[in-house]
């Protein structure tokens, strides 16, 4: 082993595979989870999957104004929890989620909770750009169309209009809004989702790792994006590359194998982590 | 009997060159341990042997056995006098030829059995027995000779691998176009025989003539030997038939396709699948006599009930039960595009709030309707063309007609009772027969281009 | 994922790190010797000693652009983050104190030609004993600083901090002490102003040292304990440290 690997380990505290597996002595998350504006507040939340206990007891508040970026290796649960705050996991058979998750103060699992306004409210963008095989417009008009948004055509192509302002693709697309949303580059492609997302106004939304098909420029665009939108969203967005959790989100929450292992500042987890199996995340040492 | 054996034997030259290559390349390569300087493995120069063993002589036993028999024969007719030949048929001819065979193979013949006839017959079975030993001897020597080539040639450059894949490529080429040459023949036949048939009949009177009466009098007196060749309405007792079983199996089979790949859980899945692809199994023969017996009395009582007047044939019931028979047809094509809209499809639009039933209609629907359309031809042409169940159960009477509930006939149908019982293969009656496949082949055909240019561009909107 | 304390993923990271690490110690240790040499040129007024450590300044300077473009590579090729991006962030840090220890150097071996070009026969003796002193404190700091560096030693750091005042102590003993010959005999005053650079000239080496021991502490602990209370500090890390091992620290 290189001597300076040696060094660190000393340093930031011996481990051993025993430390890391079932994390026998996890005592809870390290750093504060609340959030002094909570939107989406999380707490005890187990997800099993059959007999796979896939989320363990995790609490986190995801903020007004604020990207809330969730990393840690495959499998670790992130996008599983991602998933349960818009009750994508209730068409998963055996997927159970207890604890109690609020949005806005109202309990999203009750049983009260119709999962399609909370969808309206709680909107997701997924790994890979998948607009309908409609066009443009009809994309972005989708959503206000099923939730009955407004009343006539002026308003619709007004909020069609908005929606692709704000997410920065009107003016690659305004002349040809007829055209099949397919037809888009990969990065249009995602905007075009987030537009469509935007569109039925939702007070959060969820990315599942939404860069991941795109090439750099691309993602830049969609970086500046997201930052944009947490003018007047609250955004969680999984992702796998910490580079980009370190450049769009303002906390930043380590999944590892189910638990919430450290909630932080982003600069601070970027910087100086508090749990070892952060630091080793981040700096590269397994994963 | 021979020409078995001899190709036994080449299979068995072929082995042994096989194993011959192999060890060949083996040592020319110094040993198991140089074979990594081999060219290609040990084994592709063994096919490289064997190849050159058994092709040439399997192609000379191939030619020679099909030109063998007209080769001597045309030897004896040759030898045999003139005034003896000169004067005969064709028929006349080739009975001839037969007798000269039979009494060369020990049968029994069928004409009288003169000295020239004799002589022939031996001549015949001494040059037989002469070819077939010269086959033996060139076939062995041009396998034998081919193995020596073989030999000589292999060494540790020699492009093996490049070789065999390439004679592998050339007989695959030739095997895939023996099917298409296939369909080519049976097209081209075909469009001769309603060529002789159109020459006879005009076109006109074909396509768009209303009155369908193919009975032609095989004796002058004969009643009823008008013979009319309109095919209208055999046309339209097809579409009519089709009509009927695309409107049970379309609705039918793309909600069932609908409510197993969005709606069903994987439980009723597994076990509504296998039964609905039952009904695809089964043959159309026994949905005929379901039809004819079961179906037809039945719409028969039900009409009499509301006081109609039905048909025991009716083209409601055969029409009916090739609905029936196509909905697994629809279905299951149904449910592949459905289920090859992705699943990021469905996410994006639960993810809006959609519900189901909303992901489905304006969605997956909408995105499968290509592919659905395709489905749909494939199974119009499907109907078009069977056989069995309008025979049993749509009559055999061309009747012009908008009524289902009256018996009409179908393209299918009378291409069946006319090439059925005795015919005279030069007769507008049975060259009608071919006209009327010809007509089935091209709508058929136009159908499933359609159908399949539609599927693939589908296809491609995915992929 | 059993070898999760064994490094980076990639291996190649672990030595570039590892390699850029003993540059920097290299670097420490070229400079120490420059300090004593120096040093040893003004006590005993040999020049061409002078002369070797004015040179060699040269090669101080270049080792100190070769870390540079090192850290420079690692940071655009890696992007460190958390552990590494400290380590590298103190690395590159510690190559500038002791590029600034090393230009120190220069300037005592600088002192050392003036004392001799203006008194041909080398500086007071009696105040010569002062730059030995403060030497030994200095290049003692020096020494500890870069230990603490190549261990990640935070109680050597923690030493630093302990000792580092000694070097003011002494410093103002030796100007008292020096300004009873500049009342003695004016005329010394030019010898004295060159002892006195030269002295304060250590001073500056123990202060790098100092600020290495820092950097160490930095690496270690995440937060910046540059001019922070020394005392404070000493006192919260070593009870921090003192359930686990402390054997070897005798008080």
């Amino acid at each position: 082993m290189n001597a300076i690997a040696e060094d660190i380990t000393r340093m930031t505290g011996a481990m051993t595979a025993d430390d890391l597996a079932p994390l026998r002595d996890f005592s809870g998350t390290v750093g504060d989870f609340t959030s002094p504006q909570a939107r989406m507040v999380c707490r005890n939340v187990d997800v099993h999957y059959g007999d796979k206990h896939a989320i363990k007891n995790v609490s986190l508040d995801i903020g007004r104004n604020e990207v809330v970026a969730m990393i840690g290796p495959s499998g670790c649960g992130k996008s599983t929890f991602l998933r349960c705050l818009n009750r994508m996991n209730d068409t998963v058979p055996g997927c159970r989620v207890r604890g109690r998750i609020t949005l806005d103060g109202q309990d999203i699992y009750d049983k009260q909770q119709d999962v399609v306004p909370l969808r309206a409210q709680v909107g997701m963008v997924f790994q890979k750009p998948n607009p309908f095989p409609k066009s443009i417009y009809e994309n972005v008009a989708y959503g206000p169309r099923i939730h009955g948004l407004t009343n006539d055509k002026i308003e619709l192509d007004a909020l069609v209009e908005t929606s692709l302002r704000k997410a920065g693709l009107w003016d690659e697309v305004k002349d040809r809004l007829q055209q099949p949303g397919t037809g888009l580059s990969g990065g249009q492609q995602q905007r075009l989702c987030i537009a469509r997302t935007i569109a039925v106004s939702p007070e959060v939304i969820l990315m599942d790792e939404p860069c991941s098909a795109l090439d750099p420029i691309a993602t830049a665009r969609i970086e500046e994006l997201i930052d944009e939108l947490r003018e007047q969203y609250s955004i969680a967005i999984v992702t796998h590359s910490m580079q980009q959790a370190a450049r769009v989100s303002q906390r930043t929450a380590y999944f590892h194998l189910g638990d919430l292992v450290e909630v932080g500042e982003t600069s601070q987890i970027f910087t100086n982590p508090s749990h070892k199996l952060t630091e080793d995340y981040i700096t590269g040492r397994f994963g | 009997m021979s020409s078995s054996v001899l190709l036994l034997a080449l299979l068995a030259l072929m082995a042994v060159a096989y194993y011959a290559g192999v060890k060949r390349a083996v040592s020319a390569a110094g040993g198991p341990a140089g074979i990594k300087h081999l060219h290609s493995l040990p084994g592709y120069y063994g096919f490289y042997a064997a190849l050159w063993a058994g092709l040439p002589a399997l192609l000379l036993l191939g030619l020679w056995a099909s030109l063998q028999d007209n080769f001597v024969l045309s030897l004896v007719m040759a030898q045999m006098s003139p005034d003896l030949v000169s004067g005969l048929s064709d028929g006349q001819l080739s009975l001839l030829v037969s007798d000269i065979q039979n009494l060369a193979r020990g049968n029994i013949v069928a004409g009288e059995v003169t000295p020239a006839i004799q002589a022939a017959a031996a001549d015949y079975g001494r040059l037989q027995d002469l070819a077939t030993l010269a086959l033996w001897v060139l076939a062995l020597a041009s396998g034998l000779g081919g193995l020596t080539l073989a030999w000589l040639r292999i060494a540790p450059t020699l492009r093996a691998r490049n070789r065999v894949e390439g004679v592998v490529r050339v007989i695959l080429v030739v095997f895939s176009s023996i099917a298409i040459l296939t369909t080519l023949g049976i097209l081209l036949s075909v469009v001769f025989e309603s060529l002789l048939f159109f020459q006879k009949v005009s076109v006109i009177e074909f396509f768009f003539g209303a009155e369908w009466s193919p009975q032609i009098a095989l004796r002058k007196d004969q009643v009823g030997a008008s013979g009319a060749f309109g095919a209208v309405p055999l046309f339209a007792g097809t579409l009519m038939v089709t009509l009927i079983a695309m409107l049970i199996a379309v609705p039918i089979g793309l909600m069932a396709a609908i409510y197993l790949s969005e709606y069903a859980s994987s439980q009723v899945r597994s076990w509504a699948k296998p039964i609905l692809e039952v009904l695809a199994g089964i043959p159309t023969v026994v949905y005929g006599f379901f039809a004819a017996l079961t179906v037809a009395p039945l719409i028969r009582d039900l009409g009499e009930g509301l006081g109609l007047d039905v048909s025991s044939e009716s083209a409601l019931a055969a029409g009916l039960v090739m609905g029936i028979m196509i909905i697994p047809f629809v279905s299951s094509l149904s449910d592949d595009v459905i289920n090859a809209v992705p699943q990021s499809m469905r996410d994006g639009s639960y993810a809006l709030g959609a519900t189901q039933s909303e992901t489905m209609r304006r969605v997956i629907f909408p995105a499968a309707l290509p592919g659905i359309v395709g489905g749909v031809l494939l199974a119009v042409s499907r109907a078009i063309g069977e056989t069995m169940i309008v025979v049993m159960a749509a009559g055999m009477s061309a009747n012009l007609t908008w009524n289902p509930l009256e018996s009409v006939t179908t393209v299918t149908v009378q291409i069946v009772a006319l090439l059925t019982g005795d015919q005279e293969f030069d007769s507008p009656k049975t060259l009608a027969a071919f006209a009327l496949g010809l007509a089935l082949f091209l709508v058929t055909l136009i159908l499933n281009v359609i159908a399949l240019h539609i599927v693939r561009k589908y296809r491609e909107q995915y992929e | 994922m059993n070898d999760v304390a064994k490094g980076h993923t990639v291996q190649r990271y672990d030595q570039e790190l590892s390699q850029v690490r003993d540059q920097v110690l290299a670097m420490g240790r070229r400079v120490v010797e420059q300090v004593n040499a120096a040093t040893n040129a003004l006590t005993e007024g040999e020049i061409a000693l002078a002369r070797q450590v004015v040179d060699r300044e040269r090669q101080v300077d270049r080792e100190e652009m070769a870390v540079d473009e090192a850290i420079f590579n690692i940071i655009a090729r890696r992007q460190p983050a958390a552990i590494d991006l400290r380590l590298v962030m103190a690395l590159s840090k510690c190559t500038g104190y002791l590029e600034q220890a090393g230009d120190k150097a220069e300037q005592i071996a600088w002192c050392a030609l003036r004392l001799k070009d203006r008194e041909g026969r080398g500086a007071v003796p009696r105040t010569l004993h002062h730059v030995r002193r403060l030497h030994r404190i200095a290049s003692r700091l020096l020494d500890l600083s870069l230990t603490a560096l190549a261990d990640s030693d935070i109680d050597r750091a923690l030493d630093v901090f302990r000792e580092e005042g000694e070097l003011e102590e002494e410093f103002d003993a030796a100007m008292r002490h020096l300004m009873t010959f500049v009342f003695e005999d004016a005329a010394l005053l030019g010898q004295v102003i060159d002892v006195v650079f030269a002295l304060r000239a250590l001073v500056t080496i123990g202060d790098k040292a100092s600020n290495m021991a820092e950097q160490v502490i930095f690496v270690a602990k995440g937060t910046d304990v540059r001019y922070r209370n020394k005392e404070i500090l000493i006192a919260a890390l070593s009870q921090e440290r003192t359930p686990s091992a402390d054997s070897r620290r005798p008080d």
